[in-house]
């Protein structure tokens, strides 16, 4: 069943509880996001960077959090939803080394393109940066993993969960959390099949193929 | 053991147990030595296990033994008693005897004495801290006296191991009248109708969420415990986890019951209490044996299952969605709502999670029903909660109380206020995720929406009491810092954006902050609170956002003037005595220099920033050594008598400081008043090159100090000789010059003027008869006596106030030749803001000291008084600087008779003859200036002292006036005032670098002062205090921890 909702003015319409970013997204609708993937039926919501507002509710909601409802109006550039989609990319860049230059994923790189669509800097002063210094993973022989550009979307986490055999996942808390291999240990060295699913996922230039 | 399938055979078994739990609770002591039996209670709880409470229980257990009583004397393990410092405790049956810290050799004494012969030992019980009696019985120490134990109310009685012993205090019973005789629905209705609102923090009401459960769709739902309590300095729910357990067993079942369709619960409890594991294990297995958890509970077709998940130490996963998904398995990282755990939770399936007190509570409003419940607490919130109670009070412990009862009663009446006398600042309530209570608001009633309103959360009980030594800003740190390593790290907000307060934070309490950083931190914090996923990120920048709020003074103190007013934050500083002195006096290093021998160099170091260091080292209050480190480890250095000795040394040896003037400046500055405030400005100013008047009203130079302090507390040939070498500066010291009109000093060519005039004008107190003759200020009285003037005194002399004036004007009636002299006032002693030294020298000198009393009436007789009508005061609630308030009490009025009342109870500056232009006169008389610059609003006008702050200290008067010398100094320059103009002069006096050894920091008392015979105290003026000898004086400064070093 279909329902009609109005998003930014315009009107849409999209399967009734189906997810609201993704349905604004299929419509041509460009909400900044990271974390979210075609297919995950339960949201990551992690990366706070869908932040809209839908009359009725409280201040700003993650749209990848929110299902489609009937009449339901969305709007994306209000002052409040960005101001809380430009803290959230602030602070996403604050612990991103910034190597744009050098990076494999330099204009194809998805910080790059919500930096373009909202105006956003990429380099904003204020944040004082702090570089994690990680050792990249190059033991792989298709495909290197570089933790100082990852900016912990989880995308890959749920690919090698899901396609993949597993060898990745969340370790350790705070700002030291990071996508890990089990015990640290080279992705050389884990059950790794080669599917190169978590690169074509990953949003920047953290995981690539070499 | 055969399970128990109805009621009937359940009330058998409780019939049966009872009896031997009766003792336990048998709180006449004359039943001791009538009875066969005798228990003894040991609490097995954290504090008390902590402190060595195993092996005092197997003390007693071998003494048993030998002497074969164990048919007699029985030992009951319990849960926790309450009183956690106080450990090891032990509780003797009959007569709730409690003993509190338990050595292992003291436990012989207990039993020969106590077990054998029925005699109490006192030494051992628990003292009253203000009256030093000892309170033998349990419940009247005062602690434990105000609570209400409902959550707590099996702790102490049963042993938390024997699932008989909870059934013989009535426990299953509510499981089985719900059973039997109750539907779900009547269960959720009672429930419903206590009002009981969620104890994990949040207050969501626990029927709401229940109903929620119920009316979600499915056949398979779940029921959680969350037992991961977290917060720094919270452990109530150990408490009944480790002393109750069986209370959230039934509890569960009975919600299980209500909801329907769940046969499945989770305790999920953190590893770090592996005791609480260990005992809910027991009971779970106990209470399957005993056919009351599991298939046919009760008898009945009834079946509920409940396991232990143990958390694996993840602060997070007490938030339910990361809880949850930590039972799954996986991380434990939380996830966005909704959907709700109601309608997707654990395993996808509808689930409903609540705190270990929320389900320990559910099997008594079923028992005793809902209006029992909602007897005690607020409108609002009903019923009792456990807290647990840390931090800067005296009593250390687990408190229950009724929801709503004041944040004051549970720090000052249960938690005995805070120790060593230093002042209560805030209690942080909430843990992390709360905020901080200030004491203005003292008289908040603890309930959900009252705290809250505040700026702090109920939380899940954890009360941290704070006094002057702790620092907001640090406290923020501190918080923060947990959070920032509990983050889980999943969305940005809380994973970067708390280290990023943290690191302004830092940025704040070392000095390197702007005023801007202030807002920056309260829009990141908020940005974090709205962007978060989970409670933690949500509530995590409350500690900012609350001391924000309360304590923006603080924050500002450090940005602005680079202190910390609690002398902590140690990047801000060498060491506390240098900045928690006004002056700034460099302390270890004049107190290293007595401690080589070179007593003048002492005085010079000193006399750089100081202008009267002898009377400084006699009637300086002494803030420094409120903060000094020695004072945590014994008492702290004796600051103010080093002085005085190095001060003393100097002018027994006509040895004096004299700076050079710097330089020759055309400008003329007046300065009004010749008090510490003005002849600090004089000095600096003079040292400056600048030409100085100091006009004095008064035919005396000094100001308080010549006319309000009298002479056996600071001789006038001392001021006199420190006014004297002022004066070499060239500054002119006018006497009996008062100034009427500050234009006309402009006018004869001052370009700056510093009003330093004191506040010699004594309030009055509004009472009939005041007009009497025979009534003194003792402003007027202390003055008149220091100047030589005829006193007419009493023989019976009566002063009320409880200042260091009404104890001078007191002990100066006294020598005058009083035969009684009383002093009347309206709080208790330890409130008095004299300082407790004076106190005590009054007392010992024979002044009767009248607290909680009040005069309404001076009664006269010949126009003359002749005696004085008085109230007893009751305290009543807090006001805000955190005492009491005193309300007089409805005919308790007595007389006391008099011939001389002197008035002492408050002073302020007297302007009414002075003209000045655009200053501004504010509260109490005080004048109006920037409290920084000291600038009025009258350009070029300054002011310092207590002219400006009312009545304070000398101390404070010399640094304002010093600092009011610094802007004037800017302001002749043509300089912006500024935020900050402290003097910064270079010291020219060397000392050791040498830290102490450890022999020297070694636990040893302060050097005792002595002071001259007591009759020659009373009948003269001679000075009081003795001062150190050298040798005294060098092994004193050997108790320097030289905090500067290092």
């Amino acid at each position: 069943m279909l329902s009609t909702i109005l998003i930014e003015g315009k009107e849409i319409r999209a399967p009734k509880d189906s997810n609201l970013l993704w349905a604004a997204l299929n419509n041509g609708i460009s909400i900044p996001n990271l974390c979210s993937i075609r297919g995950n039926s339960k949201p990551f919501a992690s990366c706070r960077l869908c932040f809209v507002e839908i009359a009725g509710l409280q201040g700003p909601v993650t749209a990848c959090t929110e299902k489609v409802k009937d009449g339901m109006k969305v709007t994306v550039n209000t002052p409040e939803a960005t101001k809380l989609r430009r803290s959230s990319f602030n602070l996403l860049l604050s612990h991103h080394r910034l190597d744009c230059g050098r990076c494999p994923k330099n204009r194809n790189c998805e910080l790059q393109h919500i930096a373009g669509l909202e105006h956003f800097k990429l380099n904003d002063k204020r944040l004082k940066k702090i570089d994690m210094n990680y050792e990249v993973d190059s033991s792989h022989p298709l495909f290197a993993f570089d933790k100082n550009k990852c900016v912990l979307c989880g995308r890959c986490v749920w690919v090698c969960q899901g396609e993949g055999t597993g060898v990745l996942d969340f370790a350790y808390r705070g700002l030291s959390t990071m996508v890990s291999t089990f015990a640290g240990i080279p992705l050389e060295e884990t059950e790794c099949n080669s599917c190169l699913s978590c690169v074509n996922v990953c949003p920047v230039g953290a995981l690539y193929t070499k | 053991m055969p399970k128990i399938t109805s009621i009937e055979e359940l009330t058998k078994l409780k019939k049966a147990v009872e009896p031997r739990l009766a003792i336990r609770q048998d709180a006449n002591f004359s039943h001791f030595k009538a009875t066969p039996e005798i228990c003894i209670q040991q609490c097995r709880g954290m504090g008390c296990t902590a402190a060595g409470g195993d092996k005092v229980t197997e003390l007693f257990e071998d003494l048993i033994k030998k002497k074969g009583l164990d048919s007699k004397i029985n030992i009951v393990r319990t849960g926790c008693l309450g009183p956690c410092e106080m450990g090891p405790t032990v509780i003797v049956n009959p007569g709730d005897i409690l003993y509190v810290r338990i050595k292992p050799e003291d436990v012989q004494e207990i039993f020969d004495k106590h077990i054998m012969k029925g005699e109490v030992v006192e030494r051992l019980v628990y003292h009253d801290p203000t009256t030093n009696k000892a309170v033998p019985e349990r419940l009247k120490i005062n602690f434990l006296a105000d609570q209400e134990f409902r959550i707590l109310h099996n702790n102490g009685i049963i042993d938390p191991w024997n699932i008989e012993e909870y059934i013989a205090r009535g426990g299953y019973e509510a499981l089985a009248k719900a059973l039997y005789k109750m539907k779900p629905d009547d269960i959720l209705e009672e429930v419903k109708k206590s009002g009981l609102r969620g104890r994990g923090g949040a207050g969501f009401p626990t029927a709401t969420k229940w109903g929620f459960l119920k009316s979600s769709p499915g056949t398979v739902k779940y029921l959680v415990c969350n037992g991961d309590e977290g917060d720094p300095g919270a452990y109530m729910n150990r408490a009944v986890l480790e002393g109750n357990p069986h209370s959230i067993i039934e509890g569960m079942a009975l919600g299980a019951y209500a909801v329907g369709n769940i046969k499945q619960g989770f305790a999920y409890i953190r590893a770090e209490y592996p005791l609480a594991i260990e005992t809910l294990s027991a009971a779970i297995a106990q209470a399957r044996d005993y056919g009351l958890l599991g298939k046919n509970i009760l008898g009945t077709d009834f079946e509920f299952n409940l396991d232990i998940f143990p958390g694996a130490g993840a602060f997070v996963c007490g938030e339910e969605t990361a809880l949850l998904i930590s039972i799954e398995g996986k991380r434990g990282m939380p996830r966005q709502r909704p959907p709700f755990p109601s309608d997707k939770g654990l395993f996808g399936k509808p689930t409903a999670i609540n705190n270990v007190e929320t389900w320990s509570i559910i099997p008594r409003i079923i028992r005793e029903g809902s209006d029992w419940f909602a007897s005690v607490g607020s409108e609002k919130s009903k019923g009792t909660k456990s807290f647990s109670l840390v931090g800067k009070v005296n009593n250390v412990g687990l408190v229950e109380v009724p929801l709503g009862t004041s944040l004051g009663k549970i720090v000052f009446d249960i938690g005995g206020g805070v120790p060593k006398g230093k002042k209560y600042k805030a209690t942080q309530m909430g843990g992390p995720s709360g905020g901080v209570i200030p004491i203005e608001h003292i008289n908040v009633p603890v309930d959900y929406e009252s705290v809250t309103a505040l700026g702090a959360i109920m939380g899940s009980g954890g009360l941290v009491v704070m006094d002057e030594d702790n620092c907001m800003v640090d406290i923020a740190k501190m918080f923060l810092g947990f959070t920032r390593d509990e983050s889980c790290g999943k969305c940005v907000p809380c994973r970067a954006g708390i280290p990023k307060l943290l690191a302004i934070l830092n940025k704040i309490t070392s000095g390197n902050a702007k005023l801007e950083d202030i807002d920056t931190l309260q829009e990141l914090s908020e940005m974090i609170q709205n962007a978060s996923i989970c409670g933690l990120g949500q509530t995590a920048p409350n500690p900012a956002i609350s001391t924000i709020r309360h304590f923006r003074e603080e924050y500002e103190s450090h940005i602005i003037d680079k202190k910390c007013p609690a002398s902590l934050c140690q990047a801000l500083f060498k060491a506390p005595c240098q900045h928690t002195c006004p002056v700034g006096l460099n302390v270890y290093g004049y107190i290293a220099l007595i401690k080589e021998g070179r007593p003048a160099d002492a005085y010079k170091l000193m006399s750089q920033r100081l202008p009267l260091p002898m009377t400084v080292g006699r009637v300086c209050p002494h803030p420094c050594e409120s903060k000094c480190r020695r004072g945590q480890v014994d008492e702290p250095i004796s600051i103010r008598h080093l002085k005085r000795y190095a001060a003393d040394f100097a002018y027994e040896h006509n040895l004096s400081y004299i700076p050079e003037i710097k330089g020759n400046k055309a400008e003329k500055v007046a300065v009004i008043g010749a008090g510490p405030a003005g002849l600090s400005a004089a000095w600096d100013l003079a040292v400056e090159g600048y030409k100085v008047t100091i006009f004095e009203a008064l035919p005396v130079a000094g100001g308080m100090l010549a006319v309000g302090i009298p002479e056996y507390r600071l001789p006038k040939d001392i001021l006199n000789k420190e006014i004297e070498n002022i004066k070499k500066l060239g500054i002119q010291i006018k006497l009996n010059s008062p100034v009427n009109d500050i234009d006309a000093l402009f006018k004869d060519g001052f370009k700056a003027v510093f009003i330093g005039i004191g506040a010699h004008k004594g309030d009055k107190m509004g009472i009939p008869g005041e007009d009497l003759a025979g009534v003194y200020d003792a402003i007027d009285f202390l003055r008149n006596v220091n100047l030589g003037k005829a006193v007419q005194v009493g023989k019976k002399v009566a002063v009320v106030g409880g200042g260091n004036s009404a104890i001078d004007a007191a002990r100066v009636a006294l020598r005058k030749g009083a035969q009684e002299v009383h002093i009347v006032y309206r709080r208790e002693k330890v409130d008095m803001p004299a300082e407790a030294e004076e106190i005590a020298a009054a007392e010992e000198e024979g002044i009767k000291l009248h607290v909680l009393a009040a005069p309404v009436k001076v009664i006269g007789k010949d126009g003359k008084v002749a005696a004085i009508d008085c109230s007893r005061m009751a305290l009543g609630d807090f006001d805000k600087s955190g005492r009491r308030s005193p309300k007089p009490i409805q005919g308790s009025e007595y007389t006391i008779e008099v011939d001389m009342l002197i008035e002492a109870i408050g002073q302020r500056p007297d302007t009414s003859s002075m003209k000045l232009g655009a200053a501004k006169i504010g509260k109490d008389g005080t004048l109006v200036a920037d409290k920084r610059t000291l600038a009025t609003e009258q350009k070029g006008v300054f002011v310092g002292g207590d002219a400006f702050t009312g009545p304070f200290t000398v101390i404070e008067a010399i640094a304002s006036g010093q600092r009011a010398a610094s802007s004037i100094k800017r302001y002749l320059n043509g300089k912006d005032l500024g935020p900050r103009v402290d003097r910064q002069d270079p010291e020219t006096v060397d000392y050791n670098h040498i830290p102490p050894t450890d022999e020297e920091t070694s636990e040893r008392p302060r050097i005792k002062i002595s002071e001259i015979p007591l009759p020659e105290r009373k009948s003269s003026f001679k000075e009081c205090i003795v001062n150190y000898n050298a040798k005294e004086a060098k092994e004193e400064c050997s108790r320097c921890l030289r905090c500067d070093i290092g």
